[in-house]
């Protein structure tokens, strides 16, 4: 032998270092880093899929879809480890897409979350996902995602209130959506599928729970009267507009409420717009007049998230604390001789008319000035003030307890006090309704006491909150906030005024029912470098509730830089004749 | 003659190769057979058949080989190294590709790959050469012969290009020349030169794809999908079946398709995902076990032909285990190795049965102390 045999002894020992060698490799890989290692397998394997719920819709007392969910389509790639099979979907799907493919490996490359698709496209149309869906098996890596969004069928119909969804992550940010997005939202669905290299689900799901659709708001808007008044209320500003009576009536808003329940039944916002354009600015130029200035192209829902002097509307109010604390009786008669001047404030009757010897009934059916700046006097600015609360319109009772819209998208009423050294010349001055500023929606609830006799209704919207499976989940019943005491014969004093008021008016002769209303022409502003034309008119303002006798419905109309109260008695006259059914 | 046989026979040795062969096979059917499986679903793969059918024709021709007198090979060493000298150089001109390398020649519906039967036959003649009466180790010139020898083929199967296999022929030429007696001086000087060719071969001769490949295994999240893709997911595997794995045939990484090439050059990831450490260990302890038992065998042989053989192919286990199992752990480079007896392939496993019934055979023919 010419080979020592220790030579093949050191190989065998060789061979055992080779196996120590392993097994420690071994064992650092499984043992130490194992559970690493299992955690990836898992992701290797593991894909979690989302089912977004439907969002609740909105509906209108009578039945119309406001805010419906309407399915849109994403698609996404899976993450793809195999580069081949990568650049073939890419390649493809570019071309189903219309896309450059460049376009697409940059999302990709930009994508964070591996083990969640990356979006590639929203809103693709829906013959391109059947041609996606046909030629799928050539893209393994393709999602394609259903994905509810908001769409508002009656566009410009109640677009304020209704508010809007963030298309991003779907949450409520303005309005009804914002105020309601936890009954709105659902439940997101999900589930875990086990994939193989390809992609391709293997087997049932790991584990799944179905997506639950929101729930759904009915409110107490109808649709019918909505529109009729929003018509209205659009024909009367243009009319005014067209014939040069007012250049600058271009805004608006009118509310009808059941002043035995508080229930909302129309509120309307001018300048209106389709609500899914909210901020679409093309949409805007484009259907919006293109003589309508800035100032009134405006999101702002101006029944609850705007404030003015409502001028003699606000007469109701001093004129009951006159009669509640004895200050003045129904028959007393004040001389109205044009113009005087009270706390020496110089206080004139509209054009200087001397009315002579007026009583209440009368102060309120002329609308004298002179006779409520005298109550007012007498009275002071507390007690006035004290029934500017008792009517729920106080700085601190925001939109008289209004609260389906967020409490911090509302406005309250200005208190002219705040930050001020009160002269007797102010409290003149507020008793026929000017410094003081209200919202449309307390001018509702405000009109409705007079209605109901002084039951203060909260304001709603939201009558019912139901499933998707139609069963109610919560009705909301009206709520009394407060009730006053009124003595029924000074309220009566109050009303018969208001009756004499509106039988005044032109606009409602022929009714076969007696109208109580008060209008109003609110002086609002001095001249200033911003506002150098449209000071010079005032706002047109009514209030009234109808039938006299047995109130069904309470109406405020507010139009912006109007002019006289009695034009906006044209839109209530069109809402009495549809509400009752009197259109011939 | 044949009593005597029967008595020297290595029958552990034989157990062990049977037993490794069928786990084996039931590696490849787990590995082949999609989703989760059974035993009895195994036989609906055809992969799973067909290696069935290599493993009992491989295993009846291991025996067959073991009882034939190994020293009668020593007659045919010329016609086989020429034999094997032609088949591989036909293949580079009439073979079939695959991952850009010209390795199988098609015979009928027989797909051959010459470098593995090359493997025994060097084995076989760098024996007979090195078992020559009065051959020394002594001078450097002593070495012109078995290098020549080797080189010649070596290269042959390095321009197709099969780096792997040809580095197999290094560790068999090696350590056949080792235990031959070859002087420490002259393995030391040569290993230095084959180290800085090496190194010099790596810098100007490998395209810089090339370079990426062999060197994408120490850090493979370099290139996550694309050179690093296999390492990682056979790491993924592994890893994953810690401590007793995920059950056989129950793999998420090996039913789910994430795993490459796994019943070929990655089924010890198939090993390590659903026996965990506990199985991959007694595998790997088995198998040196086969590769030591191998080496006793060559201790034992009555002649230094015998012993050479049982060095040679010790050193072509052994080497194949290292490389093979290192790439799935990624401590070694991706050479597109099979692990020998284990692997799916008519070829491996022939050209493995073949090797070990000489290896058997020598043992059969060991017991001299009668006469």
């Amino acid at each position: 032998m010419n080979s020592p045999l220790w030579r093949i002894r050191l190989l065998r020992i060789v061979c055992v270092l080779i196996l120590v060698v392993l097994i420690y490799n071994l064992f650092e890989i499984q043992i130490i880093e194992g559970e690493e290692w299992a955690h990836m397998a898992d992701n290797n394997r593991f894909r979690h899929l989302i089912e977004l719920a439907p969002r609740g819709r909105i509906y209108s007392a009578d039945g119309v879809e406001l805010a419906a969910s309407v399915p849109t389509y994403t698609v996404a790639l899976a993450d793809e480890q195999n580069k081949n099979r990568r650049e073939q979907t890419i390649v493809q799907l570019a071309g189903f897409l219309d896309m450059e493919p460049d376009a697409i490996r940059e999302k990709l490359a930009k994508h964070q979350r591996k083990f969640e698709p990356a979006v590639i496209a929203t809103d693709v149309d829906f013959e391109t996902i059947l041609l996606l869906e046909e030629y799928k098996h050539l893209m393994p890596s393709l999602v394609i995602q259903v994905v509810p969004q908001r769409y508002y069928p009656e566009k410009d119909l109640l677009p304020h209130p209704l508010g809007r969804v963030n298309k991003i992550d779907r949450r409520g940010v303005e309005g009804l959506e914002r105020r309601w997005d936890e009954y709105l939202q659902g439940v997101d669905g999900f589930s875990v599928v086990q994939v193989n290299v390809e992609n391709r689900p293997v087997g049932e799901p790991v584990n799944s729970t179905p997506a639950e659709p929101g729930h759904n708001l009915h409110l107490t808007i109808d649709t019918k009267l909505q529109r009729v008044a929003q018509e209205s209320l659009r024909r009367v500003l243009k009319k005014l507009r067209d014939e040069g009576k007012s250049d600058h009536a271009w805004a608006g808003a009118v509310l009808v409420m059941d002043p035995n329940t508080g229930r909302i039944l129309a509120m309307v916002t001018e300048p209106s717009f389709d609500n899914n354009h909210r901020y679409d600015k093309a949409w805007w130029a484009e259907n919006i007049p293109a003589d309508m200035p800035d100032w009134a192209k405006k999101l702002t829902d101006r029944t609850y998230q705007y404030r003015r002097p409502v001028g003699s509307t606000f007469k109701m109010v001093t004129g009951m604390a006159g009669l509640e604390y004895g200050v003045v009786t129904a028959r007393e008669k004040i001389y109205a001789g044009g113009r005087t001047r009270i706390n020496n404030q110089p206080v004139n009757d509209y054009g200087n008319a001397v009315f002579g010897n007026v009583d209440m009934r009368r102060a309120l059916a002329v609308s004298s000035n002179i006779y409520f700046a005298t109550v007012g006097s007498r009275l002071g600015s507390e007690k006035i003030y004290e029934y500017i609360e008792k009517f729920g319109m106080s700085r601190t009772q925001k939109n008289a307890g209004f609260d389906d819209i967020a409490q911090d998208e509302q406005v309250s009423s200005l208190d002219y006090r705040l930050g001020r050294t009160w002269v007797g010349g102010h409290t003149v001055q507020i008793s026929y309704g000017q410094l003081n500023e209200f919202t449309v929606m307390q001018m509702g609830n405000y009109v409705s006491m007079l209605a109901n006799g002084g039951i203060h209704y909260k304001p709603y919207m939201v009558e019912k909150i139901t499933d998707y499976r139609g069963e109610t989940v919560e009705f909301f019943e009206p709520v009394v906030l407060d009730q006053q005491d009124f003595s029924p014969e000074n309220l009566k004093v109050i009303r018969e005024g208001m009756q004499q008021s509106a039988a005044r008016s032109p606009f409602l002769k022929g009714l076969p029912f007696a109208v109580a209303g008060k209008t109003g022409s609110a002086e609002h502003d001095r001249p200033s470098r911003k506002n150098m034309e449209r000071w010079r008119d005032t706002h047109s303002w009514w209030v009234g509730y109808a039938p006299y006798d047995n109130p069904e419905i309470a109406i405020v109309v507010f139009m912006e830089y109007a002019g006289a109260g009695s034009r906006s008695i044209e839109v209530a006259r069109d809402i009495i004749d549809y509400y009752f059914g009197l259109e011939e | 003659m044949g009593k005597k046989l029967w008595k020297s026979y290595d029958y552990i040795l034989l157990l062990t190769i049977v037993a490794i062969s069928i786990f084996g096979v039931i590696l490849v059917g787990s590995s082949s057979v999609t989703g989760e499986s059974s035993f009895a679903s195994l036989f609906s793969s055809r992969t799973f058949v067909k290696q069935l059918l290599w493993v009992a024709f491989g295993l009846t021709g291991m025996v067959i080989l073991s009882v034939i007198d190994y020293t009668e090979w020593q007659r045919f060493k010329i016609p086989l190294y020429l034999f094997s000298l032609a088949l591989l150089i036909l293949v580079i001109f009439k073979g079939s590709s695959a991952w850009g390398a010209q390795r199988w020649l098609a015979i009928g519906k027989f797909k051959l790959q010459p470098s593995e039967p090359a493997k025994i036959a060097i084995i076989l003649t760098l024996s007979a050469t090195m078992a020559k009466e009065g051959r020394s180790l002594e001078r450097w010139k002593d070495l012109l012969v078995p290098i020549a020898h080797v080189g010649i083929p070596m290269i042959v199967i390095f321009l197709q290009p099969d780096l792997g296999t040809s580095l197999i022929f290094l560790a068999i030429t090696g350590s056949i020349l080792f235990v031959a007696g070859m002087r420490w001086l002259h393995m030391a000087v040569l290993s230095l030169v084959g180290a800085i060719g090496s190194v010099f071969a790596f810098l100007f001769l490998l395209k810089p794809y090339q370079k990426a490949r062999l060197i994408i295994f120490q850090d493979p999240w370099q290139d996550p999908f694309g050179d690093g893709w296999q390492i990682i997911q056979s790491k993924v595997a592994i890893g994953s079946g810690q401590f007793w794995g995920r059950g056989l045939f129950r793999g998420t990484q090996t039913q789910l398709d994430f795993l490459p090439a796994k019943n070929t050059d990655f089924i010890f990831s198939v090993i390590g995902e659903e026996l965990g450490f506990l199985g991959a260990s007694l595998f790997l302890l088995v198998y040196v076990f086969l590769i030591t038992r191998i080496l006793k065998v060559g201790i034992e042989a009555k002649d230094t032909f015998g012993r050479y053989i049982c060095v040679g192919v010790a050193a072509m286990f052994a080497f194949q285990l290292l490389v093979n199992v290192g790439m799935t752990i990624s401590i070694m480079p991706v050479t597109g190795l099979p692990l020998p007896l284990v692997s799916y392939g008519g070829s491996s496993f022939l050209t493995t049965m073949i090797s070990l019934g000489l290896v058997l055979s020598v043992a059969a023919h060991s017991d001299t102390s009668i006469f």
